[in-house]
C-alpha cells in the first residue's frame, strides 16, 4: 500500500478537507512547495494559488486558495486558509470579469496601495480561473 | 378608578408596543441562530489558528519579530493604548451595551485619557464616547451587523498599521462573550503584542521545550504571514461572538418586555371588567333609583 500522511484543510469558514493523501503541492511565498509522506517538521506561509492532493485511489483534486499557513509536524499537514474553493464552486464568468476589470483599472492612475490591490485582485482571478479549468479538463477526459 | 375609556387606550397602546417587541423577538431569535451556525462553522479554523501559534511560539524560542516586541524601553505612563471596543449599533438589548461600555471605563481609566485611543465598532457606543473625554478614532466606522471576514480583516489592518508605525504600543479588544449559551459577559483580549504573557517570559529567559521545526523561507517571513491572520481571525472571533451575545441579549429583553406587557393587559382587562360593571351597576341603581322617585310622585 502506498504510504499516506494526514491532511487537514480549514477554511476560514469552513472545513474543506480531513483525512489521508499520498501527495500535496501548495502555493508558497517563493514558489511552489511539494509535501510527501514523512516530510521534516516545517512550518510555511501559503499564498494565492492553486492547491492540489492525490488521494490514495490515486485521484487528484484541486483548489483555489487564498492567504494562510501549512503546519506539517509528525506527518501530518495542516493547512489553514483565507478562503478554499473547489474548482465546481468557482464561477468561471465572474472570475472572468473580474479579471478583465482590475486589468481596466491597472492601466489607469492609481495610488501604490489601489495597485497593490488590483494586482492581487488580478491573481486571485487569474488563479481562480486556472482552477475553475481544472474541472472543465475533468468532464471533457 | 380610571375611566373605561383611558383604560381601554392604555390596553390598546400596551397591545401596540406589544407587537413590536414580539417581533424584535423573533428577529432576534433567527439572527441568533444563523450567526451561531455561523460562529460554529468558523470555529475550528481559529481553535487551530490558536494552536499553531502557541505552538510557534513555544518551540522556537529565539524569534525576534515586530509582533512580538514588548517596547520594555517605554514607561508605563508613556504608553499608548488602543482600544478596540464591541456594542450594538442599537438599545433595547436589556443590559448588554451598558455592561460592555462600564467594563471598557473601567480597564480605560487605568490609563491616562491623552494616551488612549479607542476604535468604536457600533453606534451605541460611538454616541457614549463621543461626547467624552477618550480620543475616539473618526475614520473608523464600523457596524456591527452581520460580520464579516472582510470587516475584521479591515479593522485588524488598519490597527496592525498603527502598531507598526508606533503610534499605539498596545492594542487590545473589549467585546462581549458567551460565557455559557444563556450567559453573557464582557471581556478584554490583548492582541498586539502578541501573547504579551509568552513575549514577557521569553525575554525572562525560561527555556521552554524545542524540537527542530524548519521555517520556509525563514521565521520572520513564516510569523510576517501568518500573525496578521492571527489578528484578523481573533477579531473577527470578537465581533462574532458580542454579535451573538448582542441578539441573545435582545432576544431575552424582548422576551421578558413581551410577557410583562402580557402581565399588564391581563390586569387592565380586569380592571377594565370591573370599571364595566361598577359602570352598569351604577346605571342600574340610578333607573331604580328614578323609577322609585317616579312611583312616589
Amino acid at each position: 500500500m502506498e504510504k499516506t500522511f494526514k491532511l487537514e484543510i480549514y477554511a476560514s469558514d469552513h472545513e474543506f478537507f480531513v483525512g489521508d493523501a499520498c501527495s500535496l503541492v501548495f502555493p508558497a511565498i517563493d514558489g511552489e512547495f511539494g509535501v510527501l509522506p514523512d516530510h521534516q517538521p516545517t512550518i510555511t506561509a501559503l499564498v494565492d494559488g492553486e492547491l492540489r492532493f492525490k488521494l490514495p485511489d490515486g485521484t487528484t483534486k484541486y483548489a483555489a486558495v487564498s492567504e494562510g499557513f501549512v503546519e506539517i509536524i509528525n506527518n501530518k499537514v495542516l493547512i489553514l486558509a483565507d478562503t478554499v474553493e473547489r474548482p465546481e464552486d468557482i464561477d468561471a464568468k465572474r472570475a472572468e470579469y473580474a479579471k478583465m476589470m482590475s486589468e481596466e483599472k491597472l492601466r489607469q492612475h492609481q495610488s501604490i496601495m489601489e495597485y497593490y490591490q488590483t494586482q492581487t485582485a488580478l491573481r486571485r482571478a487569474v488563479t481562480r480561473l486556472k482552477v475553475a479549468q481544472r474541472n472543465d479538463n475533468k468532464y471533457n477526459q | 378608578m380610571a375611566s373605561m375609556k383611558e383604560i381601554k387606550g392604555r390596553m390598546e397602546s400596551i397591545n401596540d408596543i406589544m407587537k413590536i417587541t414580539n417581533a424584535m423577538y423573533l428577529i432576534s431569535s433567527s439572527k441568533l441562530k444563523k450567526a451561531r451556525k455561523q460562529w460554529e462553522d468558523t470555529r475550528p479554523y481559529f481553535q487551530k489558528l490558536q494552536s499553531t501559534i502557541k505552538y510557534v511560539l513555544r518551540h522556537t524560542p529565539n524569534i525576534e519579530h515586530h509582533y512580538l516586541d514588548w517596547r520594555k524601553e517605554i514607561p508605563e505612563e508613556n504608553r499608548k493604548r488602543g482600544y478596540i471596543l464591541v456594542t450594538a449599533d442599537k438599545g433595547l438589548a436589556g443590559a448588554y451595551n451598558h455592561n460592555v461600555i462600564k467594563f471598557a471605563e473601567t480597564e480605560m481609566s487605568k490609563t491616562a485619557p491623552e494616551n488612549i485611543r479607542l476604535f468604536v465598532v457600533g453606534q451605541a457606543g460611538y454616541q457614549k464616547f463621543s461626547k467624552s473625554i477618550y480620543n475616539i478614532d473618526m475614520n473608523f466606522n464600523y457596524t456591527v451587523q452581520n460580520p464579516t471576514h472582510h470587516r475584521a480583516r479591515e479593522i485588524g489592518d488598519y490597527v496592525i498599521d498603527l502598531f507598526e508605525k508606533g503610534e499605539l504600543d498596545e492594542v487590545y479588544v473589549i467585546y462581549t462573550r458567551m460565557v455559557t449559551a444563556a450567559k453573557a459577559e464582557p471581556r478584554m483580549w490583548q492582541i498586539l503584542p502578541l501573547y504579551a504573557d509568552i513575549a514577557r517570559k521569553r525575554s525572562d529567559n525560561v527555556v521552554l521545550e524545542r524540537t527542530p521545526i524548519t521555517y520556509s523561507p525563514s521565521p520572520e517571513k513564516v510569523l510576517d504571514c501568518i500573525v496578521p491572520n492571527y489578528i484578523h481571525g481573533m477579531i473577527y472571533g470578537a465581533l462574532m461572538e458580542s454579535f451573538n451575545a448582542e441578539q441573545y441579549c435582545r432576544m431575552t429583553a424582548m422576551d421578558s418586555a413581551t410577557k410583562s406587557a402580557k402581565d399588564m393587559i391581563s390586569f387592565l382587562s380586569l380592571t377594565y371588567n370591573r370599571a364595566r360593571q361598577a359602570a352598569i351597576t351604577q346605571e342600574i341603581t340610578e333607573i331604580a333609583g328614578g323609577a322609585a322617585a317616579a312611583k312616589k310622585n
